[in-house]
């Protein structure tokens, strides 16, 4: 099997988040940025696959501009056959159509016999959720979303997830695209350290996706997250304890819904 | 009249799909410029086309395709929406909304590659004029807004507002058989995971887990007090991420947009990312030991204690509520 992870990171949320603007590549430039929990889990479910079944490639492309660099030697030290970063400025991550458009036209420049694509979930479009699946379409693979965790079946490979009473499970048929979400069986591994020394000091291979040539979606503006407009009207409980209890309860029994 | 807003319902999902939600969308930004037109995509059924019309349908249309399987398969029901939306009748549509949620965002995505258009993703306002269509959405985590032009034919899901069961609402259904080559479904296998609980999707009452129930056991009781109100399960993204609650049950900016009447947020600390997965009209009900926590400020109810002082009391009481109002 040949796989292959794109990663795009996230501004960490621990960190406030940088002026905002409209060319993403200066805000990214300010960014802290961060593999998101799904970018995490996509290369970890990678990791467990390249473990399960031998002689699986692995390659992994990190998009952005050299600001990905740091998270692009954080990925390396897995030990991928192959890990690029994909100089995406070129692109607009407001718009996921465009994107998987020009991503998956770089796909063969990755890995010629690339036959796996997995993404975190809401990977690179600014939180759109569109591109995974956009990516498929865009290829012309099937596509297998909110995958959780992967398990051997003798010499077949399943990826599964949860939908409500059921879980799914989807023997892989390459070629797929895999969107990954975060689960307790997916966090990522802590690489060896000589692995991380070593992906330190290691050459940065660059991809560079061709150019638009029209748009479809403009970015007009944007704008940091307005205060919430709900205000509740801010009943806190007080008095003893019971009585506090004895009041929620009347209040939530009111809105008992029969099953 | 303008062109209609075009609303792809995939009602043979069922309730794994809130299949209205793109009706009741479409609706919502029609107002009286706009006809509302639901496309559904499977055999025409008569409770089906009543639902559609009451959530906000002017005109109902059936696209059916012998080969459509049962049950529904996302690559199928795409190349229906997407064989339909080529026929004479739809030329020069300008936007098409999907339902909230993964199976929607599949369909759009797909359907935006498929038929080169624009794809708007999941957005909070969406308005149209003789200057393209101008959609608002949340980017970078919920922390900032961004708002986008298209000057194209579009795609989007857009936030729904609850719909009015009562309205009684009736219109014109059209069938159309679809003739088109469909793709071979998705191989699944599918196996009841024995998690007994409502779906989050509809619940009036959810109750949800947060990073400060500390482990699975806290979510054993937060199920105990769903299930003694006939309401769902919920988590936060730290819930989540520690595995006390699966992924589905998610609330929030990467999980689902709830509009429950009550949200019953236990050891949620209500930052922004979270707050963006609770629709603005549901009643939320805090119990939190941190007074200073922001839940409180979105609170119409709030008990400052830890949850194992509170639950295991609420729960007993709201059971003998139960008993009694049996009796």
């Amino acid at each position: 099997m040949n796989i292959v992870v794109l990663l795009a990171g996230i501004a960490d949320p621990k960190w406030p988040l940088p002026p905002v603007a409209l060319d993403p590549a200066a805000m990214r430039k300010n960014s802290h940025l961060i593999l998101s929990p799904f970018d995490e889990a996509a290369l970890e479910i990678a990791l467990q696959i390249r473990e399960t079944l031998p002689g699986t490639s692995l390659t992994i492309g990190v998009t952005g501009g050299a600001e990905s660099d740091a998270l692009l030697r954080k990925a390396a030290a897995y030990r991928p056959n192959r890990a690029v970063r994909i100089e995406t400025h070129a692109l607009h991550p407001w718009d996921a159509r465009e994107q998987a458009e020009h991503l998956s036209a770089l796909l063969p420049e990755l890995d010629e016999a690339a036959d796996l694509l997995l993404v975190g979930r809401e990977f690179g479009d600014y939180d759109a959720g569109a591109l995974p699946p956009g990516l498929a379409a865009a290829l012309g693979w099937g596509f297998f979303g909110l995958t959780q965790y992967v398990r051997r079946d003798g010499d077949k490979l399943l990826l599964l997830r949860e939908q409500a009473s059921l879980e799914e499970t989807h023997m892989l048929s390459a070629p797929l695209v895999a969107s990954v979400t975060n689960d307790r069986r997916n966090r990522l591994r802590h690489p060896l350290m000589k692995n991380v020394m070593e992906a330190k000091r290691m050459n940065i291979d660059v991809l560079r996706p061709t150019a638009p040539q029209s748009q479809h979606l403009s970015l007009d503006d944007i704008v940091p997250a307005p205060p919430p407009l709900r205000a509740g009207t801010g009943r806190i409980l007080s008095g003893a304890l019971d009585a506090q209890i004895a009041d929620l309860a009347d209040f939530l029994a009111a809105w008992r819904t029969e099953l | 009249m303008n062109s209609p807003i075009l609303a792809l319902a995939p009602f043979t999902f069922g309730e794994n799909s809130d299949w209205l939600s793109s009706i009741a969308a479409a609706r919502s930004i029609a107002q009286t410029n706009h006809s509302v037109e639901a496309i559904l995509a499977g055999s025409a059924s008569t409770e089906a086309a009543d639902a559609a019309f009451a959530a906000g349908a002017d005109k109902v249309w059936f696209a059916s395709h012998p080969n459509l399987e049962i049950p529904a398969d996302p690559g199928q029901i795409t190349e229906a929406f997407a064989q339909t939306l080529a026929l004479p009748a739809f030329t020069g549509f300008r936007l098409a909304l999907v339902p909230l949620g993964p199976i929607g965002d599949l369909i759009g995505a797909s359907l935006a590659q498929r038929l080169d258009i624009a794809m708007l993703g999941f957005c909070s306002a969406i308005t149209l004029d003789d200057s393209g269509i101008h959609a608002k959405r949340a980017s970078h985590g919920g922390r900032a807004g961004i708002t986008v032009t298209s000057n194209t034919a579009s795609v989007a899901s857009l936030r729904a507002p609850k719909i009015d069961d009562t309205a009684v609402r009736r219109g014109l259904v059209t069938r159309i058989t679809l003739t088109g080559d469909l793709p071979a479904p998705m191989s699944l296998s599918l196996q009841d995971s024995g998690v007994q609980n409502a779906s989050l999707e509809g619940a009036r009452l959810i109750v949800s887990g947060g990073r400060g129930i500390g482990g699975p056991e806290g979510f054993i009781q937060l199920n105990e007090l769903a299930a003694s109100l006939g309401g769902a399960l919920g988590g936060s993204l730290p819930s989540v991420d520690a595995g006390w609650v699966p992924v589905f049950r998610q609330v929030g900016q990467s999980g689902k947009f709830v509009t429950p009447d009550i949200y019953v947020a236990v050891g949620i600390s209500g930052t922004p990312q979270h707050m963006a997965g609770i629709g603005l009209h549901t009643r939320i009900v805090a119990i939190n030991k941190d007074a200073e926590a922001d839940i409180f400020r979105f609170a119409e109810l709030g008990v400052v204690a830890d949850w194992q002082d509170i639950l295991p009391a609420l729960i007993e009481k709201l059971n003998q509520k139960g008993e009694a109002s049996k009796i």
